[in-house]
């Protein structure tokens, strides 16, 4: 029994374009679902999206990926409905609407893949109100539902994250130095206070390196990658000094608000979205 | 020697319930393979338009983005994301054989062998993939942050 699963009154060249759609489909669905939900961008925030999606390779990814996945579904359906041999006074308009769905959705998903948020707009979200609750499609193992970033650990985790990924590094230190602790240390073995007192040397330790980038001043335009979610360390650092600083406001974590308001020489920038990353 | 699947004694059959071998359609090994593509397809299909229509919602500003995000934390997103795994893998794996029967270059006299082996398979990669998606142990630099006491959760 050859399976044919879409009848073959349904034709010849949907036939092949069904079969040609799918193995496309396996790699491109394998890709989007693998990236989404087995690597460390399962636990990042909107600005990883946002930087996929103002990036030109991945919106033409998009594009030819969503064409094909709506073509393969309605394709598909239109199939199960000709196996049922309908008259066609129910076949016409039924495939009709399908297909006009697909086209529907199609447009639609251009238009978000096209015309996403500016990359600045989601960097100057984060900069002024800080990382919200449950900032991520990673759950922690115990499936709690609150996953809060502006918990420091957390925070740390994730600008160590944004800096060994989303940002091209052209001066500055080691990851290891900036960010102070060592994975090897559990810290479940130690007392909570003495856990709580290693964080917060994490995060002084890291406002310390982000100061000194600071201080070097932007880098030349010229050597800006617009590609990567930051173009150079500075840039990363100024960003980040505005997210502690909100998330030390969040929950009233006095030490990071006076190290940022009171022991630097010159006043944070804010984060506009009409700058240059 | 391999015995072809001839309805009522097959393994498929003897595990279906009374109801569905009297209701007048012998079920095959193929009937399975057809069945179960039909339902991840349909379900799949739906699932895109939802899919495409959240993150149109979610496009709007960051605040919205990160409120969907949220709520897809919750554990009936959880089942749900298993589901469209689990769904998404047969579909896959099922499509893969679908063609290479369509397609192969000698007769297949072992149609079912090879829906059986690809079934194993997608079993395997199921239980191989619930693992991060349960655990997210490829986030290991945050996983071992996670167990802070008194903090995170």
């Amino acid at each position: 029994m050859a399976e044919h699963y879409i009848s073959s009154r349904a034709g010849q060249v949907q036939w092949i374009m069904q079969r040609v759609s799918a193995i496309l489909l396996v790699g491109f669905a394998g890709i989007h679902f693998g990236l989404q939900h087995f690597t460390s961008d399962a636990v990042s925030t909107g600005l990883t999206v946002a930087t996929r999606l103002n990036n030109p390779y991945w919106q033409a990814y998009y594009i030819v990926f969503i064409t094909l996945v709506m073509y393969h579904g309605i394709n598909g359906v239109v199939g199960i409905i000709r196996d049922y041999n309908p008259r066609r006074s129910l076949r016409v308009p039924a495939e009709f609407v399908l297909w006009s769905l697909a086209l529907f959705f199609v447009v639609l998903g251009m238009r978000n893949v096209t015309a996403p948020v500016p990359l600045g707009t989601v960097k100057e979200s984060y900069a002024a109100r800080g990382f919200p609750k449950g900032e991520s499609s990673g759950n922690p193992p115990t499936f709690a539902i609150a996953y809060d970033f502006r918990d420091e650990l957390r925070e740390l985790a994730l600008m160590e994250y944004y800096l060994e990924h989303h940002t091209n590094r052209s001066e500055g230190a080691p990851l290891a130095e900036v960010f102070a602790h060592d994975p090897a240390v559990r810290l479940t073995t130690m007392k909570p206070e003495d856990a709580e007192k290693r964080v917060a040397a994490c995060g002084e330790a890291f406002d310390r390196w982000a100061r000194n980038v600071m201080t070097n001043g932007p880098v030349d335009p010229q050597r800006r990658q617009r590609l990567t979610t930051f173009s150079s360390s500075y840039e990363f650092a100024v960003w980040a000094a505005n997210v502690r600083m909100a998330n030390a406001k969040l929950r009233a974590d006095q030490a990071t608000i006076d190290r940022w308001s009171t022991n630097v020489s010159f006043s944070l920038r804010p984060y506009r979205a009409t700058d240059l990353h | 020697m391999h015995h072809p699947d001839r309805g009522p004694r097959s393994a498929l059959t003897n595990a279906l319930p009374a109801q569905f071998l009297n209701s007048g359609y012998r079920y095959f090994t193929g009937s399975l393979a057809y069945v179960l593509h039909r339902v991840t397809g349909l379900a799949l299909i739906f699932f895109i338009f939802f899919h495409i229509l959240s993150i149109t919602k979610s496009q709007a500003t960051p605040e919205a983005y990160d409120l969907m995000i949220r709520r897809m934390q919750e554990p009936d997103f959880k089942v749900g994301e298993i589901l469209l795994f689990a769904g998404l893998l047969y579909h896959a794996l099922n499509g893969i054989r679908i063609v290479i029967v369509d397609f192969a270059w000698t007769r297949t006299t072992h149609h079912k062998r090879l829906w059986w082996g690809f079934a194993v398979l997608c079993a395997g990669l199921l239980v191989a993939g619930l693992i991060p998606l349960l655990l997210h142990s490829n986030v290991q630099p945050l996983l071992q942050q996670d167990i802070l006491p008194g903090g995170g959760n």
